[in-house]
C-alpha cells in the first residue's frame, strides 16, 4: 500500500538534503477515493500511495489560499502524473508559481486513475480501505477479505484519462514508472467526445433545455472553483461585491452567469482535468463545458494549454489567422 | 437597467452595442449626420476600444434584459491601441461558442468592424441584427427579470 522503496527513499532524501520542506501526495481513504496529503516530515511519506484509486488532482494544494498563506510548505515536492505536469506547466507559464518552488516527481507510464463515481456505479459497497491494481485492460479491486471484482479499465477510469495525451510527465526532476511497460489505454481520439458531440448535435432550444435543467440545480457552493488548481486569483470576481459581476442569489440567471464567468476565466488555461465536475456536490456536468472549450481552442487556435511553460495566455495574444476563425461564426 | 414593453405581440428587440470610441462610435455618429435611418432598438455604450469589452459585460447585458449584443470596433490593423480589436476577436469567438453550447443562439452575439467612414455599414449592421434577433424572439434563457 505504501510507496515503492526506491521512491520512498528518494522522498526521504529530499527532506534530508533540505531540498524540500514538504511533499504532496495522496493517501488511501475508506471507499473509492484517495485524499491529498501534505507530508512535513520524512515519516509521513510512509502513508502515501500510488494506487489508481487516488484520483484527486493534487495541484490545488499548490495554488489554494491555504498554500498562499503558508509559504513554509515551499519548496515542495509533488507526486505528479502526466496530466498534472501539464497543469504545472500552465501554472508556471502564468507565473502562479516559480519552477524552483516545486520539485516534480514525475510518475511515468500512467495507466489512468479510477473515477470514484464510475466505480461506485459498478460496486456500490466497498468496505474498509480498498485497493486497486491495473493489470492490462483490467482493474482488479481488492478488499481486506480478498479480491472483489475485475472490471474493464476503459469503463472505470476518469474521463480525462480516456482522452489523455500526456501519459508521460512533461517535466520532472525525478522520474518513477508506475507500470513496467507503457501499456496505457489508447486515447479516445482527441476529436471524438461523445458527450460534447451529443450536445453539439442539438438545436439551441434543446441545448438550453438541457443546461437549464442542470444549472437550476447548482447550489452555488463554489466547490467547482475551489477545486480547480487554476482558479487562484486572490480577488475572485465571483465573490466580489464592488463591482458585482454576479449576485449571491441562487437562481437560474445568477447560476448561469456564475458558470459562464468561471468558464471564461479558464478558457485556454483549463486542462480539462475534470476536478470541477468531480467536486460538484450536485453532479453538474461541468466537464462537458470545459472539454467543449478545450476542443474549440485546439480547433480554432491550435492551442493546448500547459504544453509550453513559457507560453502566453490564449486570450492575451492573437494571430493573423484568427479572422478566419471569427468569420466562421457568421455563417 | 433596461425597461420596455416585453409583450410578445409588440416585441421590439433590445440590442446593446459596445462601440469603440475611435471607429465604430464615429461610424454610428456618421450614420446620424448622414441622416441614415436604422431601427431605434439599439442602446449604445461607448468604450475607448473594443478590447475593453470583458466577456462579463455581455453576460451582464443578457442578465439585464438585452435580446442581442453587438461589439464593434476598428478594422483589424486599425485599432488605436494597436491590437485591442484582435484581442476582442478571441474573447468574443470563445464566448460566442460557449453561449452557443448552452443554447444561446449565435445571432444574439455579434462582432463587427466598422470604421469612422462606414456610416452606412453601421446602419446595415443594426438593421440585420435587429431583424435576426426579432426572428429569434425575446431572450428568455437567463434574464434576471422574466421577459
Ligand atoms: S489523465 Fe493521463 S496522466 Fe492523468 S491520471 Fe489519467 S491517464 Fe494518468
Ligand atoms: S460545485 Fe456545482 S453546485 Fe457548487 S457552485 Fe459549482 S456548479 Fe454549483
Ligand atoms: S477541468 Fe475544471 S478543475 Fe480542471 S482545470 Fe478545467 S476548470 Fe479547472
Ligand atoms: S480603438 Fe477601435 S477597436 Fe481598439
Amino acid at each position: 500500500m505504501s510507496l515503492p522503496q526506491v521512491l520512498d527513499r528518494h522522498l526521504r532524501d529530499l527532506f534530508g538534503s533540505g531540498r524540500v520542506n514538504s511533499v504532496l501526495g495522496a493517501i488511501p481513504t475508506r471507499g473509492p477515493l484517495g485524499m491529498a496529503q501534505l507530508a512535513r516530515t520524512p515519516e509521513e511519506v510512509e502513508r502515501f500511495t500510488l494506487s489508481p484509486l487516488a484520483c484527486p488532482n493534487l495541484l490545488v494544494h499548490l495554488t489554494s489560499k491555504e498554500a498562499r498563506l503558508d509559504p513554509t510548505r515551499f519548496p515542495l515536492a509533488v507526486l505528479a502524473r502526466g496530466c498534472e505536469t501539464r497543469m504545472l506547466n500552465q501554472i508556471f507559464s502564468e507565473h502562479g508559481l516559480r519552477r524552483d518552488q516545486v520539485y516534480v516527481v514525475g510518475l511515468a507510464h500512467c495507466p489512468g486513475a479510477i473515477d470514484p463515481r464510475r466505480l461506485s456505479a459498478q460496486l456500490p459497497v466497498l468496505r474498509g480501505f480498498p485497493e486497486a491494481t491495473i493489470e492490462g485492460e483490467e482493474v482488479v479491486i481488492r478488499e481486506e477479505s480478498g479480491e472483489l471484482a475485475r472490471l474493464a479499465r476503459t469503463e472505470l477510469v476518469l474521463e480525462r484519462c480516456r482522452h489523455c495525451q500526456n501519459h508521460e510527465p512533461l517535466i520532472d526532476d525525478y522520474r518513477f514508472d508506475l507500470v513496467e511497460e507503457a501499456d496505457w489505454i489508447e486515447p479516445v481520439s482527441v476529436d471524438e467526445d461523445p458527450g460534447v458531440e451529443a450536445i453539439d448535435a442539438m438545436i439551441p432550444i434543446e441545448r438550453w433545455a438541457y443546461w437549464r435543467s442542470q444549472l437550476e440545480r447548482c447550489i452555488r457552493c463554489h466547490a467547482c472553483r475551489d477545486a480547480c488548481p487554476l482558479c487562484y486569483c486572490e480577488n475572485c470576481i465571483l465573490e466580489r461585491h464592488t463591482p458585482c459581476w454576479v449576485k449571491r442569489s441562487v437562481n437560474l440567471p445568477e447560476n448561469t452567469a456564475y458558470q459562464l464567468l468561471r468558464v471564461m476565466h479558464l478558457v485556454g488555461r483549463c486542462t480539462a482535468c475534470g476536478e470541477c465536475e468531480r467536486a460538484c456536490p450536485v453532479d453538474l456536468p461541468l466537464g462537458l463545458m470545459m472539454r467543449k472549450m478545450e476542443n474549440l481552442v485546439r480547433e480554432y487556435y491550435g492551442h493546448r494549454s500547459g504544453l509550453d511553460p513559457s507560453g502566453e495566455h490564449l486570450l492575451s495574444i492573437f494571430d493573423p489567422r484568427d479572422t478566419t476563425a471569427t468569420a466562421r461564426l457568421e455563417q | 437597467m433596461l425597461i420596455g414593453d416585453r409583450k410578445q405581440q409588440s416585441y421590439e428587440p433590445r440590442i446593446v452595442a459596445f462601440l469603440c470610441n475611435w471607429c465604430a462610435y464615429a461610424g454610428a455618429d456618421l450614420a446620424g449626420t448622414q441622416r441614415l435611418s436604422y431601427p431605434p432598438n439599439v442602446r449604445v455604450i461607448r468604450l475607448m476600444c473594443s478590447g475593453r469589452v470583458d466577456p462579463g459585460f455581455i453576460i451582464e447585458a443578457f442578465l439585464e434584459g438585452a435580446d442581442g449584443v453587438i461589439v464593434a470596433g476598428c478594422h483589424p490593423g486599425e485599432c488605436h491601441y494597436e491590437h485591442g480589436n484582435r484581442l476582442a476577436e478571441r474573447r468574443m469567438t470563445t464566448l460566442q461558442h460557449l453561449l452557443g453550447f448552452i443554447g444561446i443562439e449565435q445571432a444574439r452575439v455579434r462582432l463587427a468592424w466598422v470604421s469612422a467612414a462606414e456610416g452606412r455599414k453601421f446602419a446595415q449592421l443594426i438593421e440585420t441584427t435587429v431583424e435576426e434577433v426579432r426572428a429569434l424572439g425575446p431572450f428568455q434563457q437567463f434574464p434576471r427579470r422574466a421577459p
